[in-house]
């Protein structure tokens, strides 16, 4: 899954050297919205600490 | 400051970022440190960031390129906090070996702080907004080309290292063998 992730970035950052502006802003959206749910994924367990 | 001096300035990002991802590289490489799943979307926050530093490169400063920046640093130090969280608890070791007395996720945090702050400046400065246009990486000066090499370099590198790590699905929470090598 996070490779997919690095891979999307790589595509995001292909299709800027090739001129292709808004494939690479909208690619560059999907991959941020994924690294989003994937660290809520494993950010969600709760801290162990009394206060 | 000449417009092209803005190009170069980020191009300098890319290799400062690229740098950071190279030591991480180094810690796992050569030290065996495999690194965790909230340690490899930290390195997918830098990409990020790179991505944002290379639009700027490739088209000129615009605000959008900059806010691209901002974001990621955002989310790149959110997810480090989280991990220096984690590891300030009494009683819970801390994850992977010192580098000059911190650990990678508390240089992380440092880190997308000081991306934060510097482009905070660096945004500041609206002579860069006048004009620019693509300019392919033929047209690039040499400092921009190679800025540009290492970072395509670093992302696929990190893309490759990621999959021999965890596979296609999800990555163990204390990885100790690289997924694809390991005969079991």
């Amino acid at each position: 899954m996070i490779s997919l992730l690095f891979s999307l970035f790589l595509i995001a950052m292909i299709a800027t050297m090739v001129n292709k502006r808004i494939f690479s802003l909208a690619t560059f959206s999907v991959a941020l919205i994924l690294t989003l749910y994937w660290f809520n994924y494993h950010a969600t367990d709760s801290l162990d600490i009394l206060l | 400051m000449h417009i092209d001096n803005f190009r170069l300035l980020n191009a300098i990002g890319l290799i400062l970022v690229s740098a950071v991802l190279c030591n991480a590289f180094y810690g796992q490489f050569v030290d065996g440190d495999l690194p965790c799943p909230l340690c490899l979307l930290q390195r997918v926050a830098f990409v990020a960031v790179l991505y944002g530093l290379l639009l700027n490169v490739v088209y000129g400063a615009k605000p959008l390129h900059y806010s691209i920046i901002l974001i990621s640093a955002l989310l790149g130090a959110a997810i480090a906090m989280r991990q220096v969280l984690l590891h300030i608890i009494p009683g819970t070791p801390p994850y992977g070996a010192p580098f000059l007395g911190y650990h990678y996720y508390t240089w992380a945090f440092l880190v997308f702080s000081l991306v934060i702050f510097g482009t905070a400046v660096i945004s500041a400065f609206s002579v860069q907004y006048s004009k620019g246009s693509y300019v392919s990486f033929r047209h690039q000066q040499w400092f921009c080309k190679l800025a540009i090499g290492i970072t395509l370099l670093m992302t696929l590198g990190n893309a490759i290292s990621a999959l021999i790590e965890c596979g296609p699905g999800e990555c163990p929470e204390n990885p100790v063998s690289y997924k694809l090598l390991s005969r079991q």
